[in-house]
């Protein structure tokens, strides 16, 4: 008797009246090509109303100990230093000075354990706040913010992995659908079909559209709904797209700008996921790699994090100067972390008993820090977590109901894993 | 308590009633019933039969996966003949493009477009269509897929749908439950469905138990195939609760199965080597299609029905279509039936189930409900109500009573468990003995078939040289000197001498083999012995157990039919109190609009009684104005004659007295003449002023009555004034509070009306559940291009090289076309041709149309790259570049912008414009100017690209 079934039900109407006054106030908009997006209070708007998310994916495994839980002069600390931060008396990795002044904008959970060591398995349980199970296949994080966060009443991709290459949709939405599975957008960019083909003019492009439009509201005077409501505004969307190809162009920038950001491939990424978020992407995943390694750990944390400080510490502070911060959550993640241990390649290997994540922006507690890990990092002494808290966590964090279910074809799933809950000391 | 068992009872006699009247219903075509069924559950407005074109456009959708082409649309819907919606279904039915549809449709049920890994999709979907051109039954269908095990070439592609789930028990319970049985019991692997409360883990693990023994065998040749062990038992365990249980193979809702008991040493057909999966002799998933596709699986015939009903209306009469289940009741449980009887009566038959579907009048229903919703009386509504309450509270009465049963006989299940266990011990023990005897039996087999093969390797060479040998030798004895023979005899001998130690060695080795069988043989044997009397007591207790679990599955499906009955009724009473607020909304409207009517009457009255108070109020006011002159004039007079009267009645009063006293005087002296005379005198003097006086008072008299009269006449003037005045005042500000009243009315009327369209949109989605109007559907990715390619012409010009290839090829002769067979032969190897020229488009459109892989492919996908994509990519642009007939080149050569028109929505929608349409066309032409091709090539761009075009209603 518990089970109440969420078609047809009060909150779905509701949510497609809320689709239809606030997609269709947008069409308005934009019939005759004007994108929605060029209403001057739409970035002011976007700062109050929408939350967005950006995930950095440490590929391999960043090492917890070069980076967030230093542990220097005990047997496992290895060669570097820890310096103080913006924090009072928390201290980082000195391989990232320019983040350590940015740590009054961020947080840093010390006490993971994911009892994870396997590349594929331990990234799918980040991502997806779950243990794979067979026969079961769950939306990621990207296209959970996507959907839950209502990206598709924009223009623009809701869940964009900022990547090498154009035009890719992953295979990430499961049930949610493939609307809120990643479009992979490289640097610079815009989507495919994007723009006006050859031998079509800008009127005709005008004409054949408002054609379409009349030839729609006589159907739809006969018969609306929310499929067809979806359908129409997909076109309106795609109009406004193409009006928008310059943010994916980093080359817009003021080359002040670019410089800040760095001319590495991880730098460009970054400039790129900003002028995403600004414009309204729900969700943007930057990636870099390779931190699995079991060979010269030192060097490559040296070399890597050395790439990435600069543009990860400037996005920090950019988005807080714009006013974005507070709306958008930033999530610095890996499948998990490296061993205490350093073998005699002086590499440390995979690891998912005690390891570290950090975190900030919206809703999140500024500067905490959760849990703690034994003097030499080796096991979690305090507030011991997993993936399946993260996951609960994110979602909180963005003002969503992490105990809430998506209504799938009439089926109630949960969002996510219903055995946890969320780390309630690090919500604002 | 026996109360609510008797009520149960009674409810059961009323089951079975219903169950026998379906029997004898079946007489009539399953249209009707479907028809009958429909209508009986609905009540209120219905929408129309569709139009030719939008009937057309549909059953060519569903049945075909196509829309049809200008030059059949025209046909179609310029015929007169009123049987042409049945040949037409007739046609559709028997074409070849309805395997292809089938086979499509089929496909993404089955496998939900999982990437190809074993069996390539095109070979599947040719084996589905091979399967619906020979009009093979469904559940033989599902049979055939079921007992594949890939091993035979000719039939190896069966076994895709289990061998692209890499044969995972898990992932095979999960898909075997939610696509042929209609469960989804994926959360019950780990515990009792978390959010349904009727999906017990025992059930996802008596599915489980069909399964778990089958697993994906790679043979040495890394080629898979479907293999299956004889053993593996199936326990589960909650992650909340702890409970525990063990199941055999059990399909929900049906009773546990009495398995034989296979000796180990005899359980498999077929042993494993590294070239060839085993095969038990006791194959659970030869259960598994048995017990399945018998016919007598409730839930597996209803599934089928209620996809197929899903597939033409676009919604299940159980709905979502993996939710079977008490707590989603079919919304029409009758319906529900019909269906299922009739895909079992049917024998499974695809086709005429789909025909039937396709010819009646539900289906044929507009999209749009008729206007004037009659919504039933509130009193009507209520009566509904109260009954079904009084229904759904001795429902839960009853299940609840059922459900305490139920879980009391679980107890005793494990009794008996217990009481049984040292049975089974002694079972498990000996079978344990025996496994081991006849595993070492099966390893002695293979050592002794070892040495065999190397002995024979060894000796038939060995054999060969020493027959040699001795042939050499013997006619050395008769020819001592011949050297060649010498040589000869010396070199056999060499080489059987050779041989001889390793023949020895095999020789031996066999021979020791031998005697090791020898010995398992004895052993197994000696276990062989021991087990057999523990089988008996073991399978005596299982039937005990499973008799009752037989018992305990009988009151759970008992409480899983009152428990959905009672769901509902829960449901049925919801959407009657919808109804309700949509009736006393109406009633609330109707008599505020009866108030209004009425106050704007009353209004009308005021307003007319004030003008014409207005009219008559001046006229009044004059008279009343003249009326106080006259009496004050009367007044005036009688003022002016008072001091007369008073000084003649005083004069009059005086000389009264006096002549009273002069004659006292004359009657004491009644001759004294001077008295005399005076008292005369004074006698004449005051009978003159008497005269007088009554003259004066007289005339007093007649000025009084006349100023009474004038006064009188005033005063009742004025009243009536004054009442008019009062009566103006009280119309006058009547006026402005009738306004207001009405204003209230009018404003509770909005509201209302407000209120009443969201009820009724709402109503609207209770009207689609009952199938009272049209949905609209998904136009899957397939469909979608290919309708795409038929409406812009594309096909149509393929279609013309395949005929002109065949008809050079292999003609046809005159015989042949009076010939049916080998006409529908032609008709299919046209189809096959054009279907192997375009079906590369299909993929295209897959990537960018389809849901994902592995996710339903029914879902309505649409995303922004869609639409760019059909905005800016290069293959919807080519199809509208004129060229060979093509739409676009055929509209170019249509000089008429109304005959234009026709063609234009004929070939897209399916039907004729309407003349505001027909202007819209020539207005765009006439603005396009000389841009003539653009601008057909934007209309019709627009029309693709409309919602009108985009999906199926």
């Amino acid at each position: 008797m518990k089970c109440t079934y969420a078609c047809n039900s009060a909150e779905h109407t509701m949510a497609r009246r809320q689709f239809l006054g606030g997609v269709l106030g947008g069409a308005v908009g934009v019939v005759g090509g004007l994108g929605a997006l060029a209403q001057p209070s739409f970035a002011e708007q976007l700062k109050k109303e929408q939350k967005r998310v950006l995930v950095f994916n440490m590929a391999g495994g960043l090492s917890q100990l070069e980076s967030w839980d230093p542990k220097p002069g005990t047997d496992t600390g290895g060669p570097f230093r820890a310096i103080p931060t913006s924090v009072p008396g928390t201290h980082i990795s000195e391989l990232l000075p320019k983040t350590a002044e940015q740590m009054h904008h961020l947080a840093v959970i010390r006490s993971i354990n994911t009892r994870q060591g396997d590349h594929g398995k331990g990234s799918y349980e980040m991502f997806h706040g779950r243990r794979q199970t067979p026969g079961m296949v769950y939306p990621n994080i990207g296209a959970v913010m996507a959907k839950a966060l209502g990206s598709d009443k924009r223009s623009l991709p809701g869940h964009v992995v900022v990547s090498n290459s154009t035009g890719g949709r992953g295979n990430n939405a499961a049930y949610l659908g493939p609307q809120f599975a990643s479009i992979s957008v490289g640097s610079g960019q815009p989507p495919n079909n994007s723009a006006r083909p050859d031998g079509l003019e800008e009127k005709a492009d005008l004409l054949r559209n408002d054609f379409r439009r009349q030839v729609n509201d006589q159907f739809t005077a006969r018969r609306r709904t929310a499929k067809t409501d979806i359908y129409t505004q997909n076109y309106e969307q795609a109009i406004s797209l193409m009006n928008q190809r310059d943010v994916f162009d980093i080359s817009k920038e003021p080359q002040a700008v670019q410089d800040r950001y760095g001319d590495s491939e991880f730098g460009k990424h970054c400039l790129m996921a900003r002028r995403l978020l600004e414009n309204g992407v729900t969700f943007v995943q930057v990636s870099h790699s390779n931190y699995d390694t079991h060979n010269e750990n030192f060097n490559f944390h040296l070399e890597q994090l050395g790439e990435v400080d600069a543009p990860f510490s400037t996005i920090v502070a950019d988005l807080h100067e714009r006013g974005l911060l507070e709306s958008t959550l930033i999530v610095m993640l890996s499948e998990f972390g490296r061993t205490p241990n350093i073998n005699k390649y002086y590499g440390r290997d995979h690891w998912g008993n005690a390891w570290s994540v950090c975190l900030g922006g919206a809703g999140i507690q500024p500067g905490a820090v959760i849990g703690k890990t034994n003097d030499n990092g080796t096991a979690v002494a305090d507030r011991e977590v997993d993936h399946g808290h993260l996951f609960h966590t994110y979602l909180r964090a963005v003002g969503l109901d992490n105990k809430g279910s998506f209504n799938v074809g009439g089926k109630p799933i949960p969002m996510a894993d219903p055995a946890y809950d969320c780390i309630e000391e690090l919500i604002i | 308590m026996m109360c609510s068992r008797d009520i149960l009872v009674s409810m059961l006699a009323v089951a079975i009633i219903v169950s026998a009247t379906i029997t004898t219903e079946a007489q009539e075509p399953l249209r009707t019933q479907i028809d009958k069924a429909v209508s009986a559950s609905q009540s209120g407005a219905t929408s129309a039969i569709a139009s030719d074109g939008a009937f057309m456009r549909r059953v060519y959708l569903d049945l075909v996966g196509i829309i049809p082409s200008a030059a059949q649309a025209r046909a179609f819907i310029d015929d007169q003949d009123p049987q042409k919606r049945q040949k037409l279904v007739d046609g559709l039915i028997s074409s070849p493009r309805m395997n292809r549809n089938l086979a499509v449709t089929f496909d993404l049920i089955l496998m939900e477009r999982v990437a190809d890994s074993q069996v390539k999709t095109p070979e599947w979907r040719q084996y589905l269509y091979d399967s619906f051109a020979t009009d093979k039954p469904y559940n033989q269908m599902v049979s055939e897929i079921l007992l594949a095990d890939g091993a035979d070439d000719a039939t190896r592609v069966r076994s895709k749908f289990f061998l692209e789930r890499d044969v995972e028990p898990n992932r095979m319970t999960r898909d075997i439950s939610r696509i042929f049985l209609g469960k989804d019991l994926q959360c019950a692997q780990c515990h009792n469905h978390p959010l349904v409360d009727h999906f017990y883990q025992a059930d996802y693990y008596g599915v489980f138990a069909f399964v778990n023994r089958s697993f994906l065998y790679v043979d040495k040749n890394k080629k898979e195939f479907v293999g299956e062990k004889s053993d593996g038992a199936v326990s589960f365990k909650s992650v909340f609760t702890d409970v525990a249980g063990v199941t055999g193979p059990r399909l929900p809702g049906d009773n546990p199965i009495a398995e034989p008991v296979v000796a180990r040493g005899e359980d498999y057909k077929v042993v494993q080597t590294d070239t060839i999966r085993p095969i038990p002799t006791h194959s659970r998933r030869s259960l598994l299609s048995a017990e399945m596709t018998s016919g007598k699986n409730i839930a597996f015939n209803r599934n089928i029905a209620n996809r197929l009903w899903a597939h033409m209306l676009g919604r299940g009469v159980v709905h979502p279509l993996d939710m079977h289940h008490p707590d989603n009741p079919p919304s029409n449980p009758k319906l529900m039936d019909v269906l299922t009887t009739a895909v079992v009566t049917s024998g499974f038959n695809v086709k005429t189930i789909l025909r039937e579907i396709a010819l009646s009048e539900t289906y044929q229903r507009a999209i749009e409900l008729a206007d004037g919703e009659a919504t039933p009386a509130i009193t009507a509504i209520d009566a509904r109500i109260t009954e079904l309450t009084a229904q759904q509270k001795t429902l839960v009465e009853s299940s609840t009573e059922l459900y305490s049963q139920w879980e009391d006989l679980g107890a005793q299940i494990e009794e008996l468990r217990t009481k049984h266990a040292e049975v089974k011990k002694q079972f498990d023990a000996a079978d344990a003995a025996l496994n081991d005897a006849a595993n070492k039996l099966r390893g002695g087999q293979t050592a002794l078939a070892t040495s065999q093969a190397n002995l024979t390797a060894k000796k038939d060479p060995f054999d060969a040289f020493d027959a040699a040998a001795k042939s050499a030798e013997a006619a050395l004895a008769k020819l001592p000197d011949e050297a060649s023979i010498k040589e000869a005899a010396a070199k056999f001998r060499a080489r059987a001498d050779q041989l001889k130690p390793e023949v020895d060695k095999f020789t031996a080795e066999v021979a020791t083999k031998t005697k090791e069988l020898e010995a398992f043989q004895v052993t197994y044997n000696e276990k062989k012995t021991a087990f057999d009397p523990t089988v008996k007591p073991w399978t005596d207790a299982q039937q005990e157990i499973r008799n009752a679990q037989v018992n305990r599955q009988g009151i759970r499906n008992q409480y899983d039919t009152q428990y959905a009955a009672s769901r509902l009724a829960i449901q049925q009473i919801a959407e009657l109190q919808k109804q309700r607020e949509i009736a006393v909304l109406q009633d609330t409207i109707a008599s505020k609009q009866n108030q209004v009517a009425s106050l704007m009457k009353q209004m009308a009255e005021a307003q007319s009684k004030r003008d014409q108070l207005a009219k008559e109020i001046p006229p009044v006011e004059k008279t009343a104005a003249d009326q106080k002159g006259l009496a004050d004039v009367a007044t005036a007079e009688v003022a002016a004659l008072k001091p007369t009267l008073d000084s003649q009645t005083e004069a009059s009063k005086l000389v009264a007295d006096a002549s009273a006293k002069a004659e006292a005087v004359r009657v004491k002296l009644p001759e004294d003449k001077e008295v005399i005379a005076l008292a005369d005198g004074l006698k004449t003097r005051n009978a003159e002023l008497a005269e007088t006086l009554k003259v004066t008072t007289v005339k007093m008299t007649e000025l009084q009555t006349k100023q009474s009269a004038a006064t009188k006449v005033l005063t009742e003037t004025q009243s009536k004034l004054a009442a008019m005045k009062s009566d103006m005042d009280k119309v006058t500000a009547l006026i402005p509070e009738l306004a207001t009243q009405k204003q209230t009315a009018e404003s509770v009327i909005a509201t209302s009306t407000a209120t009443l369209q969201e009820k009724l949109d709402e109503q609207f989605d209770v009207k689609l559940a009952q199938y009272a109007v049209a949905d609209i559907k998904n136009i899957g990715p397939e469909a979608f291009a290919w309708s795409l390619m038929e409406a812009t012409g594309i096909i149509d010009a393929q279609r013309n090289a395949v005929v002109a290839e065949l008809d050079k090829n292999s003609p046809l002769s005159d015989a042949d076309k009076q010939d049916s067979a080998k006409l529908a032969a032609r008709d299919m190897a046209i189809e096959k041709g054009v279907h192997a020229k375009l079906v590369g488009v299909e993929n295209e459109f897959i990537g960018l149309y389809a849901n994902a892989a592995g996710q339903p492919q029914d879902e309505f996908i649409s995303t922004v790259d869609q639409a760019l994509f059909f905005s800016n990519g290069g293959r919807v642009r080519g199809w509208l570049n004129p060229s060979g007939g093509n739409l676009v080149d055929r509209l170019l050569k249509t000089e008429e912008s109304g005959a234009l028109a026709n063609e234009l929505y004929l070939a897209v929608f399916t039907r004729y414009p309407s003349e505001p349409e027909v202007a819209r066309v020539t207005q765009y032409l006439a603005d396009r100017g000389d841009q003539r091709t653009e601008a057909v090539q934007e209309m019709v761009w627009a029309l693709l690209a409309s919602a009108e075009f985009r999906f199926n209603h």
